[in-house]
């Protein structure tokens, strides 16, 4: 898969570089930019369906993915970790994923006749918002709540997006650069460092 | 570090090293006794270890999964539970407001909950004791609460964008405000056989592990003490039978690596927390001919409202939690039962991100606009008392966890009393955010704490242990952590929790001698 870059892949590298850092977060924040794509739990197939809903759950560009979200999602599930909690009555992580992808294929077939991957960009947004509101069949959702599905799908892909490097610099966060602590609490006042990340 | 032998047979097992645990471990050390501690997961060392990265620091949250049910299912993992040597205290933010008198008769003043067997006398030396050695930082005289026998050794932590916005709305609602006691060093602090801690940097990152030793978690204060007076701390060991001989516990056996290990012991000190304790006694079906072992279980009322503003509030600096109001403890105003402290928060941006998708649910472009604002974000919550009641409970699943032991399942579900409180707290919140500037405002419905499924009382029939935290039914276990409190508190529980260890350890000593 060719890896595209932000725009923010400079900064990003200047900051990570600095001594604005401790040794423990460069580890963390650098392995995080260098990770490897994913497929080694998902099919083809539905890594791509997954790519593309999580693209439209955090309205990512698609044609210009920076952000491969899917990757660190099959990872997790690859190696079966547990944030240490799941909704009783919700079927463990993996099955949630596999069953719930083939089950949005399904409602993306009632509703459009075709597959997800083959719809335009408005329709796979009403899918996507049908599953939110528990607006499907109940047929294809019985093993899935679909309310649960989406919330956990969503709270999975925001925290995945929001933790890359890349992003953080997006929208000027600059808290990982705390090697020597911060000075600057108040209301409007700012560190050196968030001064460069404006 | 000590190291006993399997076949000694060592005075005490104490299981779990937070805030229920520690401090007895070090206690018992202290006065000469043999004392093997069994730790689930790691010791860290937080300046090699810990980064300012929320997804790193997942390492130190207990990440076995549990089910969780009911009408308002409760988040686990980092959202209450820690897991390494520490325990929960490896990701608590250290808000250690000292209960008052009244927080310990609710049944007596309201007819609902109950009682505790003890008072906030049979604590107060302790709170002493702990503000003193754990070097919290706080103002004296304390605006709230009786008078006491000493101030706190450390000046309150500075404040930060978000408590001055707390202090700027509050102030016109004529709600009193100050800064917090925190047990987060504002200055240098050495403690006797542990050594010299730094003052806090204003990090921000306390719920993701603390990197400098600043705030006061159990590896960096009462378990350095514990070692120097010779205890033995066994980490990536997990309990899974507690053996029973003539109706007494004579050894502990525990997974280490994939093999079964046992030590044998004179008492038990169980300390595992409000999930972890009765999951495991329910397991070895052992102390609970009252039935009351998972029952009862409660979660601080936490709701939070959040709101953008048009100054700088760079959310992830300073202590997250730096200012307090008591002033809701006991509304006036209240159809409910109990009150609840009002807190200035700060937030980490994926916490801040995850929380706030799945409480609007908003995504796609509206969820990252939302994301640009979080420089602008600061939030405020209610910690509000939860009541015990019948539908409110853990059990064990027939699901198996990686270890192949049953994964717990917890029922959680609001009654009417904090249904009450929230809409209360909600009101309130919201108009202290509307004078301080907010817009955009929402809330997060938010549950804090693990409580209750082990209670102390009176009464062999109604409660697991008594007053002395000892098993009814097995006369060499004791319990200490969170399950055995009878009421929630109003406020945070870990001083507390730590206090009760002390008075238990003290206790317990006092018979040992004799």
């Amino acid at each position: 898969m060719k890896r595209q870059t932000s725009k923010y892949w400079n900064l990003t590298q200047e900051i990570l570089d600095s001594e604005y850092l401790t040794t423990p977060t460069k580890i963390a924040l650098k392995a995080r930019i260098e990770k490897n794509d994913g497929l080694c739990f998902f099919d083809a197939n539905s890594y791509d369906l997954l790519s593309i809903i999580c693209d439209l759950l955090i309205d990512q560009d698609s044609e210009n993915r920076i952000i491969e979200i899917a990757g660190f999602i099959d990872e997790r599930l690859q190696k079966n970790e547990s944030d240490g909690w799941r909704y009783d009555g919700m079927p463990p992580d993996r099955i949630m994923y596999t069953e719930g992808l083939k089950a949005v294929d399904a409602a993306s077939e009632q509703l459009f006749q075709k597959k997800f991957l083959l719809l335009s960009k408005q329709q796979q947004k009403k899918i996507l918002s049908d599953i939110q509101s528990g607006n499907v069949d109940g047929k294809t959702w019985k093993l899935i709540n679909p309310i649960l599905f989406f919330e956990e799908i969503l709270a999975e892909t925001t925290e995945v997006y929001f933790s890359h490097p890349w992003v953080q610099t997006s929208f000027h966060y600059a808290g990982m650069g705390d090697a020597k602590g911060w000075a600057k609490l108040k209301l409007n006042q700012e560190e050196n460092l968030e001064k460069r990340m404006q | 570090m000590q190291k006993y032998s399997y076949n000694d047979l060592v005075d005490a097992v104490v299981i779990g090293t937070g805030a229920g645990g520690a401090p007895i471990i070090a206690r018992l050390a202290e006065a000469g006794l043999k004392v093997v501690a069994l730790e689930a997961g790691k010791f860290w060392s937080p300046q090699r270890d810990f980064a300012t990265d929320e997804r790193e620091q997942k390492k130190i949250y207990w990440n076995y999964e549990r089910l969780s049910a009911g009408k308002d299912p409760l988040a686990f993992g980092r959202n209450n539970s820690g897991i390494g040597v520490g325990g929960s205290t490896l990701a608590y933010t250290a808000f250690t407001p000292r209960p008052h008198p009244d927080d310990f008769t609710l049944h007596s003043d309201f007819g609902v909950g109950k009682d505790w067997p003890i008072g906030y006398k049979d604590l107060e030396a302790y709170y002493d004791e702990l503000e003193q050695f754990l070097g919290i930082s706080g103002p004296t005289p304390y605006p709230w609460g009786p008078e006491r026998n000493s101030g706190y050794p450390l000046p309150p932590n500075e404040i930060n964008g978000a408590a001055q916005l707390m202090q700027r709305g509050c102030r016109e609602l004529g709600i009193k405000t100050s800064p917090a006691a925190n047990a987060i060093l504002s200055a240098p602090y050495t403690q006797t056989h542990v050594g010299e801690r730094r003052a806090c940097i204003n990090r921000g990152f306390c719920e993701a592990g603390c990197s400098t030793g600043a705030k006061a978690s159990m590896d960096v204060t009462f378990i350095p003490l514990a070692i120097h007076f010779g205890a033995e701390i066994r980490t990536e060991c997990f309990v899974t039978k507690l053996g029973v001989k003539n109706g007494q516990i004579n050894r502990v056996t525990y997974l280490d690596n994939g093999i079964e290990i046992s030590q044998e012991c004179r008492y038990v000190f169980l300390c595992a927390g409000a999930i972890e304790t009765p999951r495991l006694l329910l397991m070895n079906s052992i102390a609970n001919s009252s039935g009351q072992v998972g029952k009862n279980f409660m979660a601080h009322v936490s709701l939070q409202v959040w709101g953008e503003f048009e100054e700088l509030v760079h959310p992830y600096k300073g202590i997250p939690a730096s200012l307090i109001s008591e002033d809701m403890r006991r509304p006036k105003s209240a159809n409910f039962a109990s009150g609840y402290l009002l807190q200035s928060i700060g937030v980490m941006p994926i916490t801040y991100a995850s929380q706030l998708s799945r409480a609007t649910g908003i995504w796609g472009s509206e969820l990252r606009n939302k994301m640009k604002k979080y420089n602008h974000v600061a939030g405020i919550n209610i910690h509000g008392e939860c009541l015990p009641y019948d539908h409110n409970y853990l059990e064990l699943s027939n699901e198996k966890d990686k270890l192949g032991l049953p994964k717990p399942r917890i029922f959680f579900s609001h009654g009417e009393n904090e249904k009450r409180m929230c809409a209360h707290g909600e009101k309130s919140m919201t108009e202290i955010w509307v004078r301080a500037g907010a817009t955009n405002i929402f809330k997060v419905s938010r549950n804090a704490h693990l409580i209750g499924t082990c209670r102390m009382g009176n009464k062999a029939s109604e409660a697991v242990v008594d007053e002395e935290c000892r098993s009814y039914d097995i006369n060499n276990l004791y319990i200490s952590d969170n399950s055995v409190f009878p009421s929630s508190l109003t406020v945070n529980p870990s001083l507390t929790i730590m206090a009760n260890a002390l008075r238990v350890a003290d206790i317990f000593l006092n018979g040992f001698r004799n």
